[in-house]
């Protein structure tokens, strides 16, 4: 008895395969065929590519010159046999129909069941649920053999009459002779879509520069996507500023209302003023008023950080059941609009300014009951002394009327600080990027008063007050002499920070160490900071020292008010060791530990460390920062070791410092 | 509470009415039947492979119920199996094939995942004419049509 007799069985082994896998076992036998092929089918391209390339463009661009093919030989077969009551070519005369109707009998009859006679896709694209399209290579698929003419065996000698013949020979002659082909790259596509009538996710990519590029995104647009598509991703290279593109305003009038994510996002970094397109009417009727029920998550942002498009607002408007928002910049005409989005949870602005806080703040006071998540970037014109930014954040954060529950915020002082603690009851996830003013004082507070948090991810810039000191992080209880129970034990998952004032005498210089305590009390201290580590039970994510490290000025001349005890190379010495002897053993119990980073830190972990860590973390996928110290040759034998013995191990240099820059990283990931 | 489990060939098996809840068809019965001591006949389950569904029920007894993934996403991972389970796998083919089968007559989705992992790790990497002599499995394709399959998917195949 096999399972692989039972296609029920087969079928549920699909998703655990790679595309490799899928493309060799379609080739097994029938049964394997059927019940793989959906999976192989899946994606278009395949998911490796979509999603584990480095040079997407290209990448994408390769395997669609490879699924053209398919594309064309289906075009073709359609020509030559429309299946009835489908929508004409327009050439189709009523002779031609009548001629394929006794045409798909005949397929019919000799074929019986096998279903192979009938294209690819027009078998296989019902399976397709993902699509990535980039449209510049649909621009060049017609590469086949110019000049020649292709002139096709008769189709059927018993029904085919001459005038058929040249039909079809005209649409081929059409097809093939196509020297301005880019008038064929919509028709390509919306064949696709006819073809692919399950599609969730699509993601299109490409630019409007040139004429043909503009020809197709406006008949894309101006026709629509598939109903089916649940997720639509468009990312545009725009020689137009957002604000005068005629393609966004015929999008959001195309919008289906069966959408639930729509992501633009618009580079126009190098447009230039243009009035192209005065053609498209954008008034109110345009754009209709039917609310768009089922959108939930809408994502617009341009990396030149112009304006919108006025119409804009009027699509706010129809988005009622909005719950996720990601803009680049907020708008004074949308605050008003913003009343239709009393779902919103999730909000993201790219670039802020005192202004733009300003008009948050307001639209906090007026609408927006539900907003719990804000995630602010940085301006790319930040200003260095973020007096006035500051204060408006600090109104930002007190007109909250839910309870904040993420926060992501590039800037922290001691007014928004003051505002944040009041927040800890709801507070689930914490990121700080730069946090003058924020004392010690107030993440004891949050560390230790808030019940629900996951994420606490503040990246230290050296010189400042902000960091954890040791004392405040062992919080002994006075009387039991134990570490105080936290709320958030059980619920920690990420923790990101720096804990200060643990000198080693093992490896800190002595002229500016602290304090001097001998070796049984630092020992003493670095247990206690272990044990209450260990006390984060579903800990993932262990990253002490300060992030900030390299990108500050760390001249040892200039003596820090705070004394940070660095090496000459800028690592923190006072921190903990992270070694076997100084205590990491405490952290036995972590199991759920995946990513430890300790670039910044002058530890001093060896080959032992690393086994152990392996051995006492079974879901360990990253030690970061062995590499990057090299004055001690242990870490580089660690390293060695790691990359020989567990190579699924990733070991690079943590990349959190840039992936909250990368614009269009799709979606909303930094929520 | 016990509950009496009865294998194929009519052997009893005494387990805990929690570690038998693992299975959503014992779970449903026992909810339409009620309180009630008669056995349960599981008449497609042999005594062997019962035996070690029970040992890997009694091991996960207090596993919290798995919520089912809202997500549509179709690639899962492989390589996450517990070492535990891991180990529990480690038995012949047929005896694997037997478990899964049972897994899913028994309804127990995290036993069937762990299993269908095993299986996809079994088989990855192999090639057709591999799989089939593995599996003694006859090719019913002409040659055409695996030429045809093959022209056909190698959008997808690696380059």
């Amino acid at each position: 008895m096999s399972i692989f007799r039972i296609p029920e069985i087969i079928i549920l082994i699909g998703p655990y395969l790679s595309t490799e896998d899928l493309f060799r076992f379609c080739l097994v036998n029938k049964t394997w065929n059927a019940s793989f092929t959906p999976y192989l089918w899946r994606s278009l391209p395949s998911e490796r590519v979509v999603t584990h390339s480095y040079y997407p463009r290209i990448q994408l661009a390769e395997a669609w010159k490879r699924f053209l093919p398919l594309v064309e030989a289906d075009i073709l077969y359609e020509q030559r046999h429309p299946f009835p009551g489908e929508e004409g070519d327009g050439d189709n005369s009523s002779r031609n129909m009548n001629k394929n109707r006794n045409n798909d009998n005949n397929i019919s009859n000799s074929s019986g069941n096998n279903e192979l006679s009938l294209p690819a896709l027009s078998r296989n694209g019902r399976w397709i649920r993902t699509l990535v399209v980039y449209q510049p290579s649909l621009l060049r698929p017609y590469q086949p053999v110019r000049h020649q003419v292709t002139s096709l065996p008769p189709l059927d000698p018993s029904t085919t009459t001459t005038s058929t013949v040249d039909t079809t020979q005209v649409l081929r002659h059409r097809h093939h002779h196509n020297h301005n082909p880019q008038f064929a790259t919509p028709e390509l596509l919306l064949h696709l879509f006819k073809r692919c009538p399950n599609v969730r996710s699509f993601n299109l990519h490409g630019n409007d520069k040139s004429a043909a590029g503009y020809f197709f995104w406006k008949k894309i647009m101006t026709i629509g996507f598939p109903g089916s598509v649940q997720e639509l991703e468009i990312k545009l290279d725009s020689c137009v500023f957002m604000a005068e593109s005629t393609i966004l305003p015929l999008m959001f009038r195309q919008c289906s209302p069966g959408l639930q994510r729509l992501s633009i996002l618009m580079d126009d970094r190098n447009s230039r003023r243009q009035y192209r397109g005065a053609d498209v009417d954008t008034r109110q009727d345009d754009v209709g008023d039917k609310p768009l029920l089922a959108l939930k998550d809408l994502n617009m942002r341009s990396s030149g950080g112009s304006y919108y498009p006025s119409s804009t607002v009027r699509f706010l408007h129809r988005c009622v059941n909005l719950e996720a928002l990601a803009v680049t910049i907020l708008q004074p005409m949308w605050i008003p609009a913003m009343k239709a989005c009393d779902q919103l949870r999730r909000l993201k602005i790219d670039q802020i300014a005192e202004e733009q806080l300003s008009l948050l703040a307001k639209a906090l006071v007026n609408s927006l009951p539900s907003l719990d998540a804000l995630y602010l970037g940085r301006d790319s014109n930040f200003s260095w002394s973020p007096q006035p930014v500051e204060l408006a954040l600090a109104s930002v954060l007190s007109a909250g009327r839910a309870g904040w529950r993420s926060l992501n915020l590039p800037i922290c002082g001691k007014a928004s600080a003051d505002a944040l603690v009041k927040h800890c009851s709801t507070l689930e996830e914490l990121q700080l990027q730069r946090m003058d003013g924020v004392t010690g004082q107030h993440l004891y507070q949050i560390l230790s008063t808030s019940p629900w948090l996951v994420k606490f991810d503040v990246e230290v810039v050296q010189g400042t007050l902000a960091r954890i000191s040791a004392e405040d992080f062992i919080d002994l209880d006075p009387f039991t002499d134990a570490p105080t129970p936290w709320p958030c034990e059980s619920s920690l998952r990420v923790f990101r920070a720096r804990i200060g004032g643990v000198s080693r005498p093992a490896c800190a210089p002595s002229p500016r160490a602290p304090q001097a305590r001998s070796m049984v009390q630092e020992q003493d201290r670095q247990n206690k900071i272990y044990a209450r580590l260990a006390r984060f039970t579903h800990l993932e994510r262990l990253e002490l020292g300060a992030q900030g490290v390299w990108n500050t000025d760390y001249d040892n001349n200039n003596t820090s008010p705070y004394q940070e005890v660095k090496d000459n190379r800028g690592y923190h010495l006072d921190c903990l060791s992270m070694t076997l002897d100084s205590g990491l053993r405490i952290l036995e119990g972590l199991k759920k530990m995946r990513e430890v980073n300790v670039a910044s830190m002058a530890t001093k972990i060896g080959v032992r460390e690393v086994h152990w860590m392996t051995k006492s973390w079974p879901r360990l996928e990253a030690v970061k920062g062995l590499k990057n110290y090299d004055s001690s040759m242990s870490e580089d034998k660690a390293a060695r070791w790691l990359s020989g013995n567990h190579p699924h191990i990733r070991q690079e240099a943590s990349r959190d410092l840039n992936t909250w820059r990368e614009i269009g990283g799709g979606g909303n990931g930094g929520f | 509470m016990t509950v009496i489990l009865v294998s194929s060939d009519n052997q009893d098996f005494k387990v805990d009415k929690e570690v038998a809840e693992r299975s959503i068809l014992i779970k449903n019965m026992l909810e339409d039947v009620g309180e009630s001591d008669s056995p349960i006949p599981l008449p497609n389950v042999t005594s062997a492979v019962l035996t070690k569904v029970i040992e890997y029920c009694e091991h996960h007894r207090n596993d919290p119920v798995q919520v089912p993934e809202e997500t549509d996403d179709p690639r899962k991972r492989s390589n996450d199996i517990e070492e535990w389970d891991m180990k529990f796998m480690q038995v012949d083919q047929e005896m694997l094939f037997e478990i899964i089968l049972a897994a899913n007559y028994l309804d127990i989705k995290p036993l069937l995942d762990v299993g269908c992992k095993t299986v996809a790790n079994i088989i990855k990497g192999k090639t057709p004419e591999e799989i089939r002599k593995a599996f003694n499995i006859v090719n019913d394709f002409t040659p055409e049509e695996e030429a045809q399959i093959k022209k056909e998917n190698e959008w997808a195949e690696d380059r």
